[in-house]
């Protein structure tokens, strides 16, 4: 089973990326997908909007935010690899969670995967203000990651190569797309997320 | 038509938001129409609902967070609303929702789910009465569950 743990502020586009590499998954490769939706929240959303599309999705609901439901989490993985044992895991986590804090997590107590990645996406329209504001977290995001996807390029203003090379800044020697979820993700983009070559 | 609006007299500053000033607000509303409405006109109450609780959590015309409404009809049959910049709301139906068989409902269940840094719970909560106090004023009554 591989894992691909996407992490990323609150509304970056991470249940819109992961509804096409699931997709593509699938239909594609014709393996087997099987998600964990991570939200914070009494009520449900992001997990009905992945069922809809046909997706197998475990979802986890914490109430508040500082509970990261890190225990619960663990438990969705092994079950999940012992009763369902897909080709893939597709771990969505909260838009407060750390990617790489997660990600020595799963190194620690499941480490019966056959790979791991973890993914963050980056919401550039909002990044000067995220970063103005809340600079410790969403770049602690950044940290300790695999691959970047800098998304919404479509609605980000003139100033986009500025923000773009601002973010690189803040990532290590990993991969970096720019692309807008919304509008498709290049095919090319989907290949590397899911290259564990 | 009357306009949202809900005035808060204090921005957030960098000094305020930490990891631990997220708030989350998460509330169910059942909505009952004294006619049916289309669903069209429903999308664009909705946008202006959402639209209405962003605008005063707003920073420089972005949320600091994340607010989302599910509008649901069933399992199966809902559309979602999803709000990161004041002026670009993000609406996605479902298949059934599409392809139901009428385009008219009668009442709704609205899941809002607002999750920002920045202001308390309270603060949140008394923005979002208001935006509802107004979008009900019409021909909406609101029943929560």
């Amino acid at each position: 089973m591989r894992i691909l743990l996407f992490g990323g502020f609150l509304g970056s586009g991470k249940t819109t990326t992961i509804l096409q590499i699931a997709k593509y998954i699938t239909e594609n490769k014709h393996e087997t997908v099987a998600l964990i939706e991570n939200e914070i929240g009494e009520a449900g959303i992001d997990d009905k909007l992945l069922a809809d599309s046909g997706l197998q999705v475990k979802p986890l609901f914490g109430g508040c935010v500082c509970c990261q439901i890190t225990s619960d989490l663990i438990t969705a993985v092994r079950e999940i690899n012992e009763t369902i044992k897909p080709d893939w895991l597709i771990i969505e986590m909260t838009g407060v969670a750390i990617p790489g804090n997660i990600a020595k997590l799963i190194n620690e107590y499941c480490n019966f995967y056959t790979g791991l990645k973890t993914i963050t996406i980056v919401d550039m329209a909002r990044w000067p203000e995220l970063k103005e504001m809340l600079e410790p977290l969403v770049t602690s995001q950044l940290e300790k990651t695999d691959f970047v996807i800098i998304n919404k390029v479509d609605i980000a203003g003139a100033d986009r190569e500025e923000i773009i090379n601002d973010i690189k800044g803040f990532v290590s020697d990993v991969p970096i797309k720019v692309a807008s979820a919304a509008n498709q993700l290049p095919l090319a983009v989907i290949e590397e997320v899911i290259d564990f070559a | 038509m009357h306009k949202l609006t809900h005035k808060i007299t204090r921005k957030p500053t960098p000094a305020d938001t930490s990891l631990t000033d997220a708030s989350i607000f998460s509330k169910t509303y059942h909505i009952i129409f004294e006619q049916p409405v289309a669903k069209a006109s429903f999308e664009k109450y909705v946008e202006r609902l959402i639209q209405a609780i962003g605008r005063p959590l707003a920073y420089n015309g972005i949320i600091l967070g994340h607010i989302k409404i599910l509008g649901k009809l069933s399992e199966e049959e809902f559309v979602f609303l999803s709000l990161t910049k004041l002026e670009q709301v993000d609406i996605k139906p479902s298949v059934q929702w599409i392809n139901g068989l009428s385009n008219e409902i009668n009442s709704i269940i609205l899941d809002v789910n607002v999750l920002v840094f920045g202001y308390s719970k309270t603060v949140i909560e008394e923005v979002v009465n208001a935006s509802f106090a107004v979008f009900h004023q019409g021909s909406m009554r609101e029943f929560y569950q």
